[in-house]
């Protein structure tokens, strides 16, 4: 309670002083020239310099096979570790960016069944000693992502995508490097000849050379391996390494890598000598700093999105400095298969009629920060549907009711509804409640704290506990495979241990089914398939009812050039052209 | 005495241990699962059971607690898998005693963090204490001696306004405007005192303001009480009666007089500062005990939770101790019991 009254007092007192500099005047991001999804060129004088990147973030890894934070693999992949395949910078905020070979020679050569990727490993990329990066040292990273019990927390797409038998809990049946466990299946999945590595899949997927952009999937030494020892030890093959040693909840600084050579890479300039990485701060604090653009501080820039609260002063006083674009992320709602009210289809479809947007918006902060939307996949991918809104974005009461009186359910119909709480949430809910009430529902709202959420929901015991959740999700690369199946592909998510991210215990065969279609697709066959998948979510079988999409507010100091978000790669300041005047 | 300190050195080891356990018990007893914060986003029940075994959080609260206390002695290794200590024995963490634990969300022992922690509370702590007694105490004697005069009014105005104020304003107005906004002094940061020691005081300036400005007030109004009240007594009288030089009167016999409960308060407020400046921590971006406290709640990390409670709950009892045992020399009418 008291901590918790600290912070309030701290984040009102720190809207009070933001609020007090505020005044009028627009502004937009600044951009860098460049073509093609390749590296803006800037002259020679961008060379040089220090760039500062402030942060009220704690880095939790920068072990590739652990880093799942857009931010990190972002970062991690521009400075110190290279991947197969990226996605190329663009040119301005907003604009899709292109996938291009990194370490590879290409972006790879698929089976005609979607079910066999090879990738030839670029000669002269070496890591910071000097030795060669090699076929194996990817091929040993990745086993890395099978050790579960010690590299934790990053994604399981490895897991996932490979063709290697799974237990019946659905865990793999290799167990990574460390015990060795099934290493003859993992060795039969990923091979190496020479310089070309091949991926066996367990299904077709089409969309494998995106997941390859996640560090995930990046190259590991084995004998720098040193389990949880290696969460900060960063090694690099990039044209940036660590200088010292990296502490949590500090930072570190990076110089350059001599061993890079910049021949082998199209992708990144490298423009400053040295980057400096300080995570101590506060938002507010950071904010402060950036709006005010004294000193070292207008050689800076941060990666965490500007507090609701410092949007009018970021406007004011950061004229031309300041960038909003969409974030990966997705709010949505999930109606619960599992209650006696949501199995009712005409309930869900009240549910989803009633539902009014402008309320979330309005309570978010205003159509500057959030967007309405009636579609899961993020506008930032390819394969956006643009699916309209059912009834405009305040909903319609009167037809969501004449849908609630033929579900042949007794009105009111009471539902409980849960959300993570918090302030914002909490006025959110309140609205949404005033709409569905309208309809005919009579709506409990249950707040859950925040670090109980997904696991309260993700519970099997509370299967038939809430008729509708609120959650949220981002895309891991620009590919709707990484949302849909993850939220509605019932055979890979819900197991006698929980839903998994099918919180609504969702399960149609037909739906499945065109998953499968999709997986095996690729290019804009992929996106449209993906994208109908989407709309029949939300339209037909009202699965989930899509709410809205953030955005990302970002500012740099005045001598920062090239600050670019790069919305298909993770949506922030993209570091590959980045540079500072000096 | 010999046998006084022991005897309290016993009581410091019982109350910590008693401390330790019960923040032990309360974690347990909330319904909070620790290894849900090393999970990741595609979290499955499989992967979270084996964090929490290979985070020893599956073991029964009374092991966990029992190993804690061992690792204190004997130190520990981490994590505690034979099979891994067998096969890898380059990932094996080692922690010498006392070892205070390992942290899975900071990736290294909870004695690693500390030492890199407690320089910046120490600093921070030790500066504010000398500016706010020099502040406080000089400005309670000038008060006491101006008793209704326009200096008393204003030195005890002034404490009520800083009493008044909370920390976190006055150390954000402070940050705002000296540093960010008119780059008087540095931003605060932490430099070592050994690496240099002006830099180390410019960076920590802003912190010891603002401490100062909350703690001196209260010794404003405790040493004028003290001092107005020793002033009034008959020996003070006899003295100047004597021809006892002022200066002689107030600071020999007045001031020392007025010692005995200033140092109590004194002693208590330090031992508190030194386990961490929590808000001012926070404020300044500065990453001493007490950010290190709050961050490891807020992520739920268990034995960083532990050792803090212990750290900061061994600061204050021992610094209750060390006020007790400091009586003894400053008032020779007080006679410690054996």
């Amino acid at each position: 309670m008291k901590r918790t009254k600290i912070v309030a007092g701290v984040a009102t007192v720190l809207a009070l002083g933001l609020t007090a500099t505020a005044c009028a005047g627009g502004g937009s991001a600044t951009t860098a020239p460049s073509a093609n999804g390749a590296a803006s060129s800037a002259p020679a004088s961008a060379a040089g310099g220090t760039l500062s990147i402030l942060s009220g973030t704690a880095t939790e890894h920068w072990d590739p096979q652990r880093v799942y934070v857009g931010v990190n693999i972002e970062a991690g992949n521009r400075l110190f570790t290279r991947t197969l395949t990226t996605f190329g910078p663009v040119s301005k905020d907003g604009d899709p960016a292109q996938l291009v070979a990194d370490a590879a020679t290409d972006t790879g050569t698929v089976s005609a069944d979607a079910k066999e990727w090879k990738f030839t490993i670029k000669d002269g990329i070496k890591w910071e000693d000097g030795q060669a990066v090699t076929c194996e040292d990817f091929k040993y990273g990745i086993s890395r992502t099978f050790a579960v019990d010690v590299i934790t927390g990053g994604p399981n797409y490895a897991i996932q995508y490979l063709d290697i038998p799974k237990n019946a809990d659905g865990s793999s049946k290799y167990a990574g490097p460390y015990k060795k466990t099934g290493q003859d299946l993992f060795d039969k999945a990923v091979t190496c000849d020479g310089n070309t590595i091949t991926f066996k899949m367990a299904s077709p997927a089409g969309d494998f050379n995106q997941a390859l952009t996640m560090t995930a999937f990046g190259a590991f030494r084995k004998d720098k391996d040193q389990g949880d020892k290696s969460n900060f030890a960063i090694f690099s093959n990039g044209p940036y390494k660590l200088d010292g040693t990296w502490t949590p909840n500090k930072g570190g600084t990076f110089v350059r890598n001599d061993q890079w050579d910049p021949k082998t890479d199209t992708i990144r300039k490298a423009y400053p000598d040295k980057i400096t990485w300080d995570e101590s701060l506060t938002q507010e604090t950071l904010y402060e700093r950036l709006i005010a653009n004294q000193g070292d501080d207008q050689n800076a820039i941060t990666f965490d999105q500007a507090p609701v609260t410092a949007l009018s002063n970021v406007q004011g006083g950061a004229d031309g400095r300041y960038t909003i674009v969409p974030s990966p992320y997705t709010r949505y709602l999930v109606p619960n298969f599992k209650s006696k009210v949501m199995s009712n289809d005409k309930a869900r479809e009240a549910l989803a009629l009633a539902t009014d947007r402008s309320a979330y918006v309005t309570a978010a902060g205003g159509d500057q920060v959030v967007k309405a939307t009636n579609s899961l996949i993020n506008p930032a991918l390819s394969s956006f549907p643009a699916t309209p809104l059912l009834a405009g974005d305040k909903g319609d009461p009167a037809k969501a009711k004449e849908a609630l009186q033929a579900s042949g359910l007794t009105l009111p119909v009471k539902i409980k509804v849960t959300y993570r709480k918090n302030d914002t949430l909490d006025k959110v809910f309140a609205g949404l409640k005033s709409g569905w009430d309208a309809a005919g529902f009579d709506t409990e709202l249950v707040g859950i704290p925040a670090d109980q959420y997904y696991g309260t929901l993700q519970s099997p015991d509370n299967a038939t506990k809430y008729d509708a959740m609120w959650a949220g999700w981002g895309a891991d690369f620009p590919s709707a495979s990484t949302v849909i199946p993850q939220l509605l592909d019932s055979r890979s998510q819900i197991s006698a241990g929980g839903p998994g991210q099918d919180y609504g215990y969702f399960s149609n065969k037909d739906f499945n089914a065109g998953i499968d279609k999709a997986y095996a697709l690729t290019g804009a066959d992929a996106d449209k398939a993906w994208g109908a998948l989407d709309a029949d979510a939300s339209t037909k079988y009202f699965a989930v009812i899509p709410l809205i999409n953030d955005q990302f507010v970002f500012v740099h100091g005045s001598n920062v050039e090239g600050a670019t978000v790069n919305i298909t790669f993770t949506g922030y300041y993209d570091l590959a052209d980045i540079s500072v005047k000096h | 005495m010999f046998y006084y300190i022991l005897r309290r050195l016993a009581s410091v080891v019982v109350m910590v241990f008693l401390i330790t356990a019960t923040t032990f018990a309360l974690f347990f007893a909330s319904p909070i699962d620790p290894a849900r914060y090393t999970c990741g986003k595609n979290c499955t029940p499989t992967i979270l059971e084996g964090n929490r075994k290979a985070l020893g959080y599956d073991q029964p609260a009374t092991v966990q607690y029992g190993k804690f206390l061992a690792g204190l002695v004997v130190g520990r290794e981490f994590p505690d898998n034979e099979q891994l200590k067998a096969d890898h024995p380059e990932q094996i963490v080692k922690c010498p005693a006392p070892c205070l634990g390992y942290s899975p969300s900071q990736h290294r022992t909870i004695n690693e963090m500390v030492s890199e922690a407690w320089p910046i509370s120490l600093s921070i702590a030790v500066g504010a204490f000398i500016l706010w007694m020099l502040i406080g105490v000089g400005g309670g004697i000038v008060a006491a001696l101006n008793k209704g005069k326009w200096q008393d009014r204003t030195i005890v105005g002034t404490a009520l306004i800083g009493f008044s104020l909370p920390t976190f304003f006055v150390g954000l107005v402070l940050l705002t405007f000296p540093a960010i906004k008119w780059g008087w002094v540095p931003i605060p940061k932490y430099v070592g005192f050994t690496e240099n020691p002006a830099l180390w005081a410019a960076n920590l300036i802003l912190p010891w303001i603002t401490l100062a400005f909350f703690f001196a007030a209260s010794y404003v109004r405790l040493t004028r009480a003290y001092m107005i009240e020793t002033l009034s007594e008959d020996y003070i009288r006899t003295a100047n009666a004597k021809g006892v030089a002022k200066w002689a009167v107030i600071f020999k016999h007045g001031l020392r007089a007025v010692l005995t409960p200033i140092v109590t308060a004194a002693g208590l407020d330090l031992g508190g500062l030194l386990g961490g400046a929590i808000i001012t921590e926070s404020v300044f971006s500065l990453h001493g005990l007490g950010y290190l406290a709050v961050h490891s709640v807020t992520t739920m990390d268990l034995p960083t939770i532990v050792a803090m409670v212990m750290i900061v709950s061994t600061f204050i009892v021992v610094a209750n101790m060390l006020v007790d045992i400091a009586y003894g020399f400053i008032d020779p009418r007080v006679k410690l019991a054996k």
